[in-house]
């Protein structure tokens, strides 16, 4: 890790402990800048674009923060749903000292000129879990476990605002609970695609013509 | 210099290296995905024919390709084509479509859909200039493998098929469109 990113971690540490109060506005950023031992000039510098770049980088932290926790633990003994359990349970560990922050984060994003970073956040959060825990999709299977995976985080990261639990006992059954419904869709969604036509038939309409050669051969020869 | 597109400067909008590369193995990998899948529509057809073999060949090798590519999306973590399942289907069609028109129109099918293929990889070449020497290298090998297809399906009576110039025409172009389609979907 580079001075710069050690830097911006700093920053961005001592900024999340401000927006409790503040919210996620300049003055906090200023604040968080001169608590962490900066000047406002290197603040500015860091972040030229502001809350927007201190969010980006919460990001890019938070993925630091998972992978860092996932190079510890021992993946191959977990199933996936187990292993996806893990990294968000590390995510939202890093987040526990700033819930109110957070909180203040969840209404920022959800304003009109900061839903489009929201969904950006929320989109590079799932990808980063998927490739930390080894998700090999190149199909479309590659769209639909992101999408899963974003409802599940979101929904997670909602409940937890409100965990009161030791250990955020009860985010981790909710979220168990959710893993479970997003098996139960995808093994739905299976069958019916085994059903209709769009898993069975469609790449390969030439299964049908294979049957009508066969009745036609199967027929005894006309006199 | 050469020509005026390969010097041009940067301009505001155009994406930068990093989207550019996204975009080249996007693009690539759904191109060898579907090609692929053409192979395998004209195998269902032709697969016990005196082609037979032939077609196998060819198709291990996009499966080589293809391969490569996927392992490349998930080392540079690349988004794939949104449109894979069309890939799956369109490819596999008209695969099968040209493989039942005779065995001169599936040749026919692959000169084309390999030429255009080929100038793709060589625009990719350019483009790329001196960066990605080990993803250039991949492309100049598959791009000399992709001409080798096109040069069977010519020793194949590929120009004898019925109605070639327009078989021909409206391929080549569907594979330029696909092309334009998978760069940003």
């Amino acid at each position: 890790m580079n001075e710069r990113t050690q830097q911006r971690d700093d920053i961005l540490i001592a900024t999340l402990a401000e927006t409790t109060f503040d919210g996620w506005t300049a003055r906090a950023l200023r604040t968080g800048a001169v608590a962490a031992g900066f000047d406002a000039a290197t603040a500015r510098r860091l972040f030229p674009g502001g809350i927007p770049d201190v969010i980006d980088h919460l990001s890019d932290w938070l993925d630091r923060r998972m992978q860092d926790g996932l190079a510890h633990a021992d993946l191959t003994a977990l199933r996936t749903p187990d292993r996806i359990a893990l990294a968000v349970r590390l995510r939202l560990a890093a987040l526990s000292p700033y819930r109110e922050g957070c909180r203040r984060l969840a209404s920022h994003l959800a304003l009109p000129v900061a839903a489009a970073q929201g969904l950006r956040h929320l989109a590079r959060a799932a990808d980063a879990i998927w490739v930390a825990v080894g998700d090999q999709a190149t199909d479309i299977n590659w769209y639909s476990k992101r999408a899963t995976l974003a409802a599940v985080y979101s929904t997670t990261f909602l409940f937890w605002l409100d965990d009161r639990s030791e250990d955020d006992r009860e985010t981790m059954a909710f979220l168990e609970r959710r893993l479970g419904n997003a098996a139960q869709f995808g093994k739905a969604a299976r069958r019916l695609g085994a059903l209709t036509t769009l898993g069975g038939l469609l790449p390969s309409p030439l299964r049908m013509m294979r049957q009508v050669r066969r009745q036609r051969t199967a027929r005894p020869p006309v006199r | 210099m050469t020509s005026q597109s390969e010097t041009r400067r940067p301009l505001p909008g155009d994406p930068d290296p990093q989207q550019r590369l996204a975009g080249i193995i996007r693009v690539d990998h759904a191109g060898e995905f579907g090609a692929k899948r053409i192979y395998e529509g004209q195998l269902a057809i032709l697969g016990r024919g005196r082609h037979g073999t032939t077609l196998r060949h060819m198709k291990e090798q996009e499966q080589v390709h293809l391969d490569r590519f996927s392992a490349l999306i998930r080392s540079h973590r690349v988004r794939p084509s949104a449109l894979m399942p069309f890939w799956h289907v369109a490819g596999y069609a008209l695969g099968a479509t040209t493989a039942l028109l005779g065995e001169r129109a599936a040749m026919a099918c692959t000169v084309a859909v390999e030429e255009v293929i080929e100038t793709h990889y060589a625009r990719q070449l350019t483009a790329l200039g001196d960066s990605e020497p080990v993803l250039r290298e991949d492309i100049a090998t598959f791009r000399a493998e992709e001409i080798e297809h096109r040069d069977i399906g010519l020793a194949n009576q590929a120009t004898q098929a019925p109605g070639y110039p327009l078989l021909s025409a409206v391929i080549k172009a569907g594979s330029r469109a696909a092309i334009w389609l998978a760069e940003r979907l």
